[in-house]
C-alpha cells in the first residue's frame, strides 16, 4: 500500500516544473483522471478488508482534496503568468461582421415622426395613387390650377371616377389632409403624413419620385402662433438648438394665409460667412425649408369640418431636402439609383 | 416668376432713406422675396424678386414701391409712395386714322388701341436702356423699349403694331382655326389649335398671338412711321394653357397668366402713350379705343376685430390694424363694437376676398418675426391600430434587416415596358402614366423583384457579395376603384440559396413567428429545384427561389441570384412580440444522433413533422452535418417531469428511425 503521504509530496516536486495550463491539464489526469492515481488506489483499496477499508478511503479522500487544492492554486498562478506574458496585437481587426446599412429616407422618417409624436402628432398613411378630387379640388385647386396640368402631374390612364375625377399619383402628401378630416371626423387633428410623392420632373435637383412630410393641425382657435411655435420646435429638434426660424408671406391655394419657412443656414449658422468668405451653402444666412401655412377655410369645408368653429395649420416638407440641408448630402439622384457606394454609407 | 427691377428705377416711386439692403431684408419678410441685390456698374442695384402668383399687382416697379412705402414705414424707415397722376391723353387735332377693333365673342376682357404717327424710330434714351439692360431685357429701338419698359414699370404687358402693315386697319379677335400657321416674331413656325386666341386683320391672316407673342407679319420695324399701340387683358387660362402648349414662355405671357388688373391695363397704356410722345415724338393719330364690356368693382369684406386678433394670435390695437390696411391702399371702417368694413383696391380684387386674406394682410405688415411662438395644446389622438402596427414593424424589420448586413434600398414606384417584358410580366396587370416623361417610370410595380434584379445588375463590379432589400407598396389594379396599395418585403442575394433562405428565417425568428413552412412553387421567376411558396400560419406569404437562368441571361447578370418577396401585412399578423414563455425544467437532456439520405419522398420537413409526431419527448432537432443529401441530425430528448433515462430516449428515435426508412 503506497503512502499518501509520499504521493502528495511527490506531486508537490514535479509540478513545480509544470509551466503551461496544457501541461498542468495532463498533469492533473494522471491523478484524478479515470486512469489516473487515485482511481488506481481506489481499485487496490477495494481488495482490502472492511475494516482496513475506512481508513484508507479516508486518506484517499484527503489525498484528493488535498491534490485538487495543489491544482487549483498551480492553475490560478499559471492564469497569473499567462496573462501577464502573452502578447496580443491589439491592433489586429477583430471577427468581421457584416455591415448593413439604412436608406437615408427611413432614418429621416423614423426621426421626424418620432419628434412630433412627442407633441401629440400620430403618423398616418393615405394612397400614394389618388384622385383629383383629393389631390386638387379639397385643396382648393380648381381645374384651371396651373400644378393641374399634364406637365406637371403624372396621370393614370383609367377611366374617371364619377365624382372624384382623374387617377394619378399624388404630387404632395396634401392629399392627406381631407381624407385624414373625414377620418377623425371631428378635431382635434394632429397628423403627421409622410408618403411618397411624384411629379414629372426629372433632372440634376428633381427626381420623379421624392418624399414629403405633411404635418395638420385643425383645432379650436388655432393662430398662426402655434404653427410658429410648431415649426421653431420642430426645426431646433431636427436640425440644433442653435437653428431659428422665421417665415416669409408667399403663396399656396390651401392654406391662407400662406408663408415660406427658412430655418438659419446649417453650415454658417446664420451669419452667411464661413472663413471670412461668403457661405457657401445660402445666400444670405437662411436656406429655405418649404411651404406652409394656415388652412384655407375652403379646404376644412371639404373635410367636413366647420370653418368658423374650428382653424389649423399645415405644412409639407421634402425630405430629401431636409437630409441635404442637415447633412449636405444633395446628390439627390443617388437617392433612388440603388448604387450601393452611396447606400452602404448610412 | 422672378422679376428684376433696378433701385434708381423705384426711387421715381419711393422716397426712403433705407438703403438697397434695408429694403431687400424688410419687404423680403414682409412682402416679395427679394432674393438677391446686385451692384451694376453705373452704380445702380438690381433687385431679383420672387413674385407669387396672387400678387400679380408687385410685378413692377410700381408695385414693390407700393409694398416696400408701407413696409418700410413700419420698420423705422422714412418711406412714401410716390404716386404720380394718370397723364391724360391728349389728341392731335384734325389728325383722325381710321382704326377698327373687334372682340364679338368677348374673347378679352378689356382692349386698348390707339394709333400713333410720326413716329421716329430710334435708340433709346441712356437711362432707359440701361435699365433695361441691367434686368436683363435687350434694347432695341425706343418704340419696342416703351412696350417692355412701361410693363416693367406699370405691370402690364403691352404690344405695338405697325399701323401701315396691317393694311385693313382692323384687329379682329377670335380663336384660331385648326391647324392655322402663324410665325411669330422670332420667325418660328407654330401650327395652332381652336383654344387659341388670335387677331386677324379682317383678311383672315393672322396678325398676332395677343398675350404671348406678336407675329413677324405685323410687328415694327426700323422703317416704322405709325402704330398701333395695343393693350389687352386677356382670359389667364387660355393664355397659359397656349404658352404652355407651344412653350412660348415669355414674360408677357408669364405675366398675363396670372390675370393682371384690367385697370392696370389702363395705366400701363396711358404712361406708354406718355412714353412715345417723350421719346419717339409720337402724336395720338386716332381716339383711343377701350372695350370694357364689363369693368371690375370694387370688393368688401365684412369680419371683425376679434376674428382677426383670433386667427394672427394676439390681439393686435385697432389703430394698427387701420393704418397697415389703409397703407395698402384699402378703405377701412371699424364701429364700437369691433365689426369692421374693408374695401379692397381693384389691384388686389383677385388675391383679397375673404377674412383669412385679411389676417394675411395685418399680420404680414406687422412682421410674422413680431409674433410669438406658442404650441397647440396637446389632445389625445389615437393612432389607428394598423397604421400603429404597420410603422413600428416596418422600423423593427428593416432595422434586423441592416444588422444582419442587408441595405436598404428604394427604388421608383414606376417601371419600364421593357422590365416587365424581360420578366414576363403582362402589361395589362400594371396601371400606367398617361403622360410619361421618360418611358423608364411608366408602370406601376406589381413587384419589387424586377427593380432589385436591376439594383444587383447596376452593382456588378462595384462590389462582390450583395444583399439587398426594399420594403415599399405594390399596385394592384381593381375594377372602378383606387389600386390595392400593399406593402411587400423583397429581399436579394448573390451568395446562395441557403444564404437567402436563412435571411429570411432569422427574420422569422426575430418576429417569433412560430409556424412557418415551405412548399414547392410555381412561380415564374424562380428555377424548378429551388421555387418555393412561403407559408406563415397556413397563409400564402410569398415565395423565395433561385432566379431562373432565362431571366438571369435576360438582364446580363453574370452571378445567381437568390430573392424572396413577401406579403409585409401577412409577415407582421405572423409575428409576436415575444414567443409563449416556458419555465425551464431541471431534467436531463438526451442528444442522439442519426444520419439520413434526403429524398423527394423524405424531405427534412416530413422528417421534422413525422419526427414530432412519432415521439412525445423530443423537444428539438439540430442540423449537425450535412453532405450532398445525407444529413446528421441531432435529437434532443427530455420530460418536463422526470430525468428520462438514455434506454427511453434510443426507444422513441428508434421508432423515429424506423418509420422514416420506411417512407
Amino acid at each position: 500500500m503506497e503512502d499518501t503521504g509520499r504521493i502528495l509530496m511527490q506531486c508537490k516536486e514535479k509540478i513545480k516544473n509544470i509551466k503551461t495550463s496544457d501541461e498542468l491539464a495532463s498533469f492533473s489526469s494522471s491523478y484524478l483522471g479515470r486512469n489516473g492515481k487515485i482511481n488506481e488506489l481506489i481499485q487496490y483499496m477495494k481488495k482490502l478488508p472492511l475494516d482496513a477499508k475506512k481508513e484508507y478511503g479516508q486518506k484517499i479522500n484527503l489525498l484528493k482534496r488535498d491534490l485538487e487544492d495543489l491544482f487549483k492554486e498551480k492553475n490560478a498562478e499559471l492564469n497569473i503568468q499567462t496573462d501577464e506574458t502573452i502578447y496580443t496585437d491589439i491592433t489586429l481587426p477583430g471577427v468581421s461582421y457584416p455591415k448593413g446599412s439604412l436608406h437615408l429616407i427611413s432614418m429621416a422618417v423614423e426621426e421626424i415622426s418620432s419628434i412630433f409624436e412627442k407633441i401629440g402628432f400620430i403618423r398616418v398613411s393615405y394612397p400614394e395613387v389618388e384622385y383629383e378630387y383629393f389631390s386638387f379640388e379639397s385643396l382648393n385647386m380648381p381645374k384651371s390650377h396651373p400644378a393641374r396640368d399634364d406637365f406637371e402631374t403624372s396621370f393614370i390612364q383609367s377611366p374617371p371616377h364619377p365624382e372624384y375625377g382623374k387617377m394619378l399619383l399624388t404630387p404632395h402628401t396634401s392629399s392627406g389632409q381631407v381624407r385624414e378630416m373625414w377620418r377623425v371626423g371631428k378635431p382635434p387633428i394632429r397628423m403627421i403624413n409622410i408618403a411618397k410623392c411624384y411629379r414629372p420632373n426629372w433632372d440634376a435637383t428633381h427626381t420623379p419620385m421624392f418624399y414629403q412630410f405633411e404635418g395638420l393641425c385643425v383645432d379650436i382657435d388655432i393662430n398662426i402662433t402655434h404653427l410658429k411655435g410648431t415649426l421653431d420646435y420642430f426645426v431646433k429638434k431636427y436640425f440644433g438648438r442653435e437653428t431659428e426660424v422665421r417665415l416669409r408671406p408667399h403663396h399656396f391655394q390651401f392654406t391662407e394665409p400662406s408663408f415660406e419657412v427658412d430655418i438659419t443656414c446649417t453650415v454658417c449658422k446664420g451669419s452667411a460667412k464661413t472663413n471670412d468668405a461668403k457661405c457657401r451653402v445660402c445666400k444670405s444666412g437662411w436656406l429655405e425649408l418649404g411651404g406652409t401655412g394656415m388652412v384655407h377655410p375652403n379646404v376644412l369645408t371639404h373635410g367636413k369640418i366647420d370653418p368658423v368653429m374650428f382653424s389649423g395649420w399645415a405644412f409639407g416638407f421634402g425630405i430629401e431636402r431636409v437630409i441635404m440641408m442637415k447633412y449636405g448630402i444633395d446628390d439627390i439622384r443617388n437617392y433612388y439609383s440603388g448604387d450601393i457606394r452611396f447606400l452602404e454609407q448610412f | 416668376m422672378n422679376i428684376k427691377i433696378t433701385h434708381n428705377w423705384l426711387k421715381e416711386y419711393l422716397e426712403t432713406d433705407a438703403t438697397p439692403y434695408d429694403i431687400q431684408k424688410y419687404v423680403s419678410l414682409c412682402g416679395p422675396s427679394i432674393e438677391s441685390v446686385t451692384k451694376t456698374s453705373n452704380n445702380d442695384f438690381v433687385y431679383d424678386i420672387e413674385i407669387t402668383t396672387n400678387r400679380i399687382d408687385t410685378v413692377s416697379v410700381i408695385g414693390i414701391a407700393r409694398e416696400a412705402a408701407t413696409i418700410l414705414s413700419r420698420n423705422g424707415f422714412n418711406a412714401v409712395f410716390k404716386h404720380k397722376p394718370s397723364p391724360k391723353a391728349v389728341f392731335s387735332a384734325g389728325h383722325m386714322l381710321p382704326l377698327d377693333v373687334s372682340d364679338e365673342k368677348q374673347l378679352c376682357r378689356r382692349i386698348l388701341a390707339i394709333v400713333m404717327d410720326n413716329i421716329e424710330i430710334k435708340p433709346s434714351p441712356s437711362y432707359i436702356q440701361e435699365r433695361l439692360n441691367a434686368i436683363g431685357i435687350r434694347s432695341l429701338n425706343n418704340v419696342v423699349d416703351v412696350t417692355n419698359y412701361v410693363m416693367m414699370e406699370i405691370g402690364h404687358p403691352c404690344h405695338v403694331f405697325d399701323y401701315d402693315r396691317i393694311k385693313t386697319h382692323s384687329l379682329i379677335i377670335r380663336r384660331a382655326l385648326p391647324n392655322e400657321a402663324i410665325i411669330t416674331l422670332d420667325e418660328k413656325q407654330y401650327h395652332l389649335s381652336v383654344e387659341d386666341i388670335v387677331i386677324d386683320d379682317g383678311s383672315s391672316k393672322v396678325i398676332d398671338l395677343p398675350g404671348i407673342m406678336g407675329t413677324a407679319n405685323s410687328v415694327v420695324t426700323p422703317d416704322t412711321k405709325r402704330i398701333i399701340f395695343f393693350i389687352e387683358s386677356n382670359d389667364p387660362v387660355a393664355i397659359r394653357r397656349s404658352s404652355m402648349r407651344y412653350g412660348i414662355r415669355t414674360l408677357a405671357a408669364t405675366i398675363n397668366e396670372k390675370s393682371p388688373d384690367p385697370e392696370t391695363a389702363k395705366e400701363a397704356f396711358l404712361r406708354g402713350i406718355e412714353l412715345f410722345k417723350e421719346i419717339a415724338n409720337a402724336r395720338t393719330a386716332s381716339t383711343m379705343i377701350d372695350l370694357y364690356p364689363d369693368p371690375v368693382s370694387q370688393t368688401t369684406i365684412k369680419t371683425s376685430v376679434g376674428f382677426l386678433h383670433k386667427k394672427i394670435g394676439i390681439a393686435i390695437p385697432e389703430d394698427q390694424i387701420k393704418q397697415i390696411l389703409e397703407g395698402l391702399n384699402f378703405d377701412i371702417t371699424i364701429s364700437k363694437n369691433g365689426l369692421m368694413t374693408a374695401k379692397v383696391p381693384l389691384f388686389r380684387r383677385n388675391d383679397v376676398t375673404i377674412a383669412e386674406d385679411l389676417v394675411e394682410e395685418i399680420a404680414r405688415i406687422y412682421g410674422y418675426h413680431n409674433l410669438p411662438n406658442n404650441l397647440a395644446p396637446i389632445p389625445y389622438i389615437e393612432i389607428p391600430h394598423e397604421m400603429e402596427q404597420l410603422f413600428e414593424y416596418q422600423n423593427i424589420i428593416k432595422l434586423f434587416l441592416k444588422h444582419l448586413g442587408l441595405h436598404e434600398v428604394l427604388n421608383y414606384s414606376m417601371t419600364s415596358l421593357q422590365i416587365l417584358q424581360k420578366c414576363d410580366l403582362i402589361p395589362v396587370n400594371h396601371l400606367y402614366l398617361s403622360n410619361v416623361m421618360s418611358e423608364d417610370i411608366k408602370y406601376l410595380r406589381t413587384s419589387l423583384l424586377p427593380s432589385l434584379i436591376q439594383n444587383i445588375k447596376s452593382n456588378e463590379g462595384r462590389k462582390k457579395n450583395l444583399a439587398l432589400f426594399e420594403l415599399a407598396k405594390v399596385y394592384i389594379p381593381q375594377k372602378d376603384n383606387l389600386p390595392q396599395e400593399i406593402y411587400k418585403l423583397a429581399i436579394i442575394v448573390n451568395s446562395s440559396y441557403p444564404e437567402m433562405k436563412g435571411t429570411l428565417e432569422a427574420l422569422f425568428h426575430e418576429l417569433h413567428i412560430a409556424n412557418y413552412s415551405y412548399k414547392r412553387s410555381t412561380h415564374d421567376l424562380y428555377n424548378k429545384s429551388t421555387a418555393t411558396d412561403i407559408f406563415l400560419e397556413q397563409s400564402h406569404a410569398g415565395s423565395v427561389g433561385k432566379l431562373k437562368a432565362k431571366y438571369r441571361n435576360r438582364f446580363d447578370i453574370k452571378s445567381d441570384c437568390y430573392m424572396a418577396e413577401v406579403d409585409f401585412q401577412i409577415l407582421i399578423d405572423s409575428a409576436r412580440k415575444i414567443a409563449p414563455y416556458k419555465s425551464p425544467h431541471p431534467y436531463a437532456i438526451i442528444k442522439l444522433d442519426l444520419t439520413l439520405e434526403l429524398t423527394p419522398m423524405l424531405s427534412y420537413e416530413t422528417i421534422r413533422n413525422t419526427s414530432y409526431k412519432l415521439s412525445p419527448h423530443l423537444h428539438n432537432i439540430d442540423i449537425v452535418d450535412q453532405y450532398k443529401n445525407r444529413i446528421t441530425l441531432r435529437f434532443y430528448f427530455s420530460s418536463e417531469k422526470k430525468n428520462l433515462t438514455e434506454k427511453e430516449a434510443k426507444d422513441e428515435l428508434s421508432i423515429i428511425s424506423k418509420t422514416l426508412i420506411s417512407v
